[in-house]
C-alpha cells in the first residue's frame, strides 16, 4: 500500500493533510505544525489514491459552513464562497481562475475572521492545495477526477469487446440510460446516465467500467 | 488610571494617546482614516464586518481596530498590501450577497456600502455566488425592511435593543443563513416595534427605510380641485439643509417655506401653531388634574412612538397619559374644521400634509381616533428626508432659494411651540402656560438639572402659584422605561413628565437626514432652541 499512499490525515476537522512523502514525520505537536498540519484530537485517517482530495476539502468546508455562527463577514460569506468553488470543481464546472480565487479566499479568511473557527476553516483547503495542487488542476482544467470520486466527471462506459448483449444492465438502470435491443451490444446514453454505478455490479461479464 | 498615556506608532507616525483608546480612535487622532462599516460609535462596537482590520507587528492575523485598545510600544500598519487585499476581499464578499439596485435605491448617494465600493473601486464582483433571498416587509405604515440589502452589520439591532431597550429585532439563524428578524418572523407591524425609526437612522444601507408616500402628495398637488396644505414641524427646519450639503443644524426655515410654495402647496403653515394649541390644552388639563390629584404624574402624549410604547408595554399606566393630540394632529383637525369654515373650503377637498422628523407619525395619522366625520385630521405624513427628495425631484436649487415667511392661519404663533422639537420643550411651554393661567404672571426660566451626564433625563422643580411642582423630561425609550417603572412601583414623586421616544427628541427622530457613522452628531439639538 505504501507506494500509492497519498496522504495521512489527522482526524481533526481543522488539521491539515500530509502527503505520503512525510510518512516518517513523528506524531508530535511541533513536527506536525512544521509541515502545516496540527495535532487536533490526535486521530489519523490514512487514504490511498481512490480518495479525491478536492472532495475531501469540500467535505471539510461543508462542515465549517454549517458551523459558522455568521457573526463576521469572511467566515459567514467567505467559507460559503469557498464551498461553492469546490462544488464547481467537483462538478467539472470549475476553471483555473477558481483555483486562484480559492487560494485568495483561504488566505484572507484565515487572517481576518474573528474567531478560531473562521481562522482555521481554510486549513484543509490550504494544505490539500499545498500538497495536491495537481489534483485541483486536473479537476479545473482537464475536468478529470483520477480518484473517480467526482461522479460528474467520471464517465461510465460499456466495453464493446466484453459486452455479450445480455441486457441485464439495462434491467437494473434506474433511469433507462442504457440503449440497445435483443443481443445488441449495449451503449450508455451519457446525457441520461446519473452515474449511480448500479450497472457496474450488475454485469456478469464485467464489461462495464469507468 | 484614566489619564495614563500610551505611546505607539501608527503608519510610522509616533503618537501618544490615553490608555483605553482603540486603535481606530488613535489613528483618527493621528489623522489616519481606517474604513469601517458595522462600527457606530457608542452604539455598535463589535468588530463584525472586519473592514477595520489592521496589521500589528508581532501579531499573527489582523487586529480589529474598532475594538482593540492600544498598548505601549504597539506598532500598527493600517494600509499594507495585505491589509488592503483583505479589506477588498471582505467588501467583495459583502457585495456578493447584496441586491445591487443602486439606481432605484432610496439610499443611493448616502449609503456607506456604496461609498466604500466607490472608494475601493469595486468594478466587478470577484466572488459571486448564491444570494440569500428575503421577502420585503412593507406592511407597517412607517417602516420598510428589505433584507436583500442588509449587510448584517447589526447596527439596527444595537439601536433597538441597547439604545431603546425594545429588542423588536435581532439576528436569527447561523452562518450564511443569518438574518435580522422579529419574533416569529412577523412584520414589524405585528410585533413590539414602536416605529421610533432609530434603526433606520443607524442603518448604513437601504435595507431599512421609511414607507415613502410622496407620490400621493404629487398626485394631490396636480389636482386643481384639492386644496393642499402643508405644515412643518420644528425639527425639520434645522435638519433639512443637511440633505443639501449644509452644515449640521443650519436653520433653513425661510428657504424651506419658499421651496414648499414652489412645490405648489396652497398654504404653508408652521406646526408650532398647532403646538400652541396642544400646549394650551395640556396646560389646562394639567391644572385640572393637579387640583384633583387625578392620575399624577401626567405624562405628555405628543410623541407617537412613545404612545405606542406605553400602549404595548404599560397599558395599566395609560390613564397617566395626557389626552391631548400631538400638535400636528390637533392642527390638522383645526384646519379641517375652524379654518375650512373660516376660508369657505370644503374640508373633504382639503388635503393636509405634515412634514415631520418622525416616522411614527405616519402610523399615528392613520389611527382610528385621528379622524372626524370620516376625514383624517392629517392625510399624509412625510419625513424630512422625503421632503428633500421632493425638492430634488422638482429640480429646485435649495441653497439658492430666497426667503419666505410661513402663511398665518389665524394670527401669529406664540413661539412657545418652537422648543417642541427638543426635549423638555413641551413641558416647559405647558408649565409656562399653566403659570399664566393660574397667576397671570410669567414663569421664571426653568433650570433643568441634567441627570446622568445629560443623557436623556432632565429634572426640575418649579414653583407655580405657591405650589412646588416636580417635573422630569426624558428622551429615549430606555429612559422612559426607567421612569415608568418608578411610577408603577409608586416611587415617583413627579407631577408632570415629558417623554419623547427618540434619544435627543424629535430633532434626532427617525425621519431625519441620515448621517454616516463617521459624522453622526447631536449638534442639531442645540439649534432648535435658537
Ligand atoms: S469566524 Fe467565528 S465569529 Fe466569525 S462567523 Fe465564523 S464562527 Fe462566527
Ligand atoms: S451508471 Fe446507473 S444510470 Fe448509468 S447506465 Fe449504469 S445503471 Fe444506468
Ligand atoms: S443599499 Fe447602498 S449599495 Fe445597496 S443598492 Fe442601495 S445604495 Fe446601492
Ligand atoms: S423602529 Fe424603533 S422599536 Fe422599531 S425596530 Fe426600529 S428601533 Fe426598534
Ligand atoms: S438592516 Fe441595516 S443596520 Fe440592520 S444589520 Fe442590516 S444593514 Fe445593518
Ligand atoms: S420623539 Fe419625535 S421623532 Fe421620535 S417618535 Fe416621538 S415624535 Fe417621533
Amino acid at each position: 500500500m505504501e507506494e500509492n499512499l497519498k496522504q495521512l490525515k489527522l482526524v481533526d476537522l481543522h488539521g491539515g493533510c500530509i502527503p505520503g512523502e512525510h510518512l516518517d514525520t513523528p506524531i508530535d505537536y511541533e513536527s506536525l505544525k512544521a509541515i502545516g498540519s496540527m495535532m487536533g484530537s490526535g486521530g489519523l485517517i490514512v487514504m490511498d489514491d481512490t480518495k479525491c482530495m478536492v472532495c475531501l476539502a469540500k467535505f471539510y468546508l461543508e462542515f465549517t459552513v454549517s458551523e459558522s455562527c455568521g457573526k463576521c463577514t469572511p467566515c459567514r460569506i467567505g467559507t460559503k464562497r469557498m464551498l461553492e468553488i469546490l462544488e464547481r470543481l467537483c462538478a467539472g464546472e470549475g476553471s483555473e481562475l477558481d483555483i486562484y480565487k480559492l487560494e485568495k479566499l483561504a488566505v484572507n479568511i484565515q487572517k481576518s475572521s474573528i474567531c478560531g473557527l473562521g481562522q482555521s476553516a481554510p486549513n484543509p483547503v490550504i494544505s490539500t492545495m499545498k500538497y495536491f495542487r495537481e489534483e485541483f488542476r486536473e479537476h479545473a482544467i482537464q475536468k478529470e477526477c483520477k480518484a473517480l470520486e467526482c461522479k460528474a466527471m467520471s464517465k461510465i462506459i460499456i466495453d464493446e469487446e466484453k459486452c455479450k448483449g445480455c441486457g441485464l444492465c439495462q434491467k437494473h438502470c434506474p433511469v433507462r440510460a442504457i440503449k440497445g435491443e435483443g443481443r445488441e451490444k449495449r451503449i450508455i446514453d451519457q446525457e441520461k446516465c446519473i452515474k449511480c454505478g448500479t450497472c457496474l455490479t450488475s454485469c456478469p461479464f464485467h464489461a462495464i467500467g469507468n | 488610571m484614566e489619564n495614563e498615556l500610551v505611546n505607539l506608532t501608527i503608519d510610522n507616525q509616533k503618537i501618544t494617546v490615553k490608555k483605553g483608546t482603540t486603535i481606530l480612535q488613535a489613528a483618527k487622532q493621528a489623522g489616519i482614516d481606517i474604513p469601517t462599516l458595522c462600527f457606530l460609535k457608542d452604539i455598535n462596537e463589535v468588530g463584525d464586518c472586519r473592514m477595520c482590520i489592521v496589521e500589528v507587528e508581532g501579531r499573527k492575523g489582523f487586529a480589529t481596530s474598532c475594538i482593540q485598545t492600544v498598548e505601549e510600544g504597539m506598532v500598527v500598519h493600517t494600509h499594507t498590501p495585505n491589509v488592503l487585499e483583505a479589506r477588498h476581499v471582505i467588501l467583495d464578499l459583502i457585495i456578493s450577497n447584496h441586491a445591487k439596485d443602486c439606481l432605484t435605491c432610496t439610499r443611493s448617494g448616502n449609503c456607506e456600502l456604496q461609498s466604500l465600493a466607490v472608494k475601493f473601486n469595486v468594478l466587478n464582483v470577484e466572488f459571486p455566488g448564491e444570494m440569500t433571498k428575503h421577502k420585503i416587509d412593507d406592511l407597517s405604515p412607517s417602516i420598510v425592511r428589505d433584507f436583500n440589502k442588509c449587510i448584517l452589520c447589526r447596527r439596527c439591532v444595537a439601536a433597538c435593543k441597547n439604545v431603546q431597550k425594545i429588542g423588536a429585532i435581532d439576528c436569527i439563524n447561523r452562518g450564511f443563513e443569518s438574518c435580522i428578524s422579529t419574533v416569529g418572523d412577523h412584520s414589524l407591524n405585528d410585533v413590539n416595534c414602536t416605529f421610533c425609526g432609530q434603526c433606520i437612522e443607524a442603518c448604513p444601507t437601504g435595507a431599512l427605510h421609511e414607507k415613502e408616500t410622496i407620490d400621493d402628495v404629487w398626485v394631490k398637488l396636480k389636482d386643481p380641485d384639492t386644496y393642499v396644505i402643508v405644515q412643518t414641524a420644528p425639527g425639520v427646519r434645522v435638519a433639512l439643509g443637511e440633505e443639501f450639503g449644509m452644515e449640521i443644524g443650519t436653520n433653513v426655515t425661510k428657504k424651506m417655506v419658499t421651496a414648499l410654495k414652489r412645490l405648489g402647496f396652497d398654504k404653508v403653515f408652521d406646526t408650532n401653531t398647532g403646538a400652541d394649541f396642544t400646549i394650551m390644552e395640556e396646560a389646562n388639563e394639567f391644572v385640572e388634574r393637579f387640583k384633583n390629584h387625578d392620575h399624577l404624574p401626567m405624562i405628555t402624549s405628543c410623541s407617537p412612538g412613545w404612545v405606542r410604547y406605553i400602549e404595548m408595554n404599560y397599558p395599566e399606566l395609560l390613564p397617566h397619559l395626557s389626552t391631548c393630540k400631538s400638535p400636528h394632529q390637533m392642527f390638522g383637525a383645526i384646519l379641517k374644521s375652524y379654518y375650512a369654515k373660516k376660508e369657505g373650503i370644503d374640508p373633504s377637498k382639503m388635503y393636509v400634509v405634515s412634514v415631520m422628523p418622525c416616522i411614527a407619525k405616519k402610523f399615528e395619522a392613520k389611527r382610528e381616533e385621528m379622524q372626524n366625520d370620516g376625514l383624517y385630521d392629517v392625510d399624509n405624513v412625510i419625513t424630512t428626508r422625503e421632503l428633500s427628495r421632493m425638492i430634488k425631484q422638482a429640480n429646485i436649487e435649495f441653497e439658492k432659494l430666497e426667503d419666505s415667511e410661513f402663511d398665518l392661519p389665524m394670527g401669529d404663533a406664540t413661539g412657545a411651540g418652537a422648543i417642541f422639537g427638543t426635549t423638555g420643550g413641551v413641558m416647559e411651554a405647558a408649565l409656562r402656560t399653566a403659570q399664566d393661567t393660574l397667576t397671570g404672571k410669567d414663569l421664571e426660566k426653568i433650570d433643568f438639572e441634567q441627570v446622568r451626564g445629560g443623557d436623556g433625563i432632565k429634572r426640575a422643580t418649579v414653583n407655580i402659584g405657591g405650589k412646588t411642582i416636580k417635573v422630569v423630561a426624558a428622551s429615549g425609550l430606555a429612559n422612559a422605561k426607567e421612569i415608568l417603572e418608578e411610577i408603577k412601583k409608586g416611587k415617583s414623586d413627579y407631577q408632570f413628565v415629558e417623554i419623547m421616544a427618540c434619544p435627543g427628541g424629535c430633532v434626532m427622530g427617525g425621519g431625519q437626514p441620515i448621517k454616516s457613522s463617521r459624522i453622526r452628531s447631536r449638534s442639531r439639538c442645540k439649534k432648535t432652541k435658537s
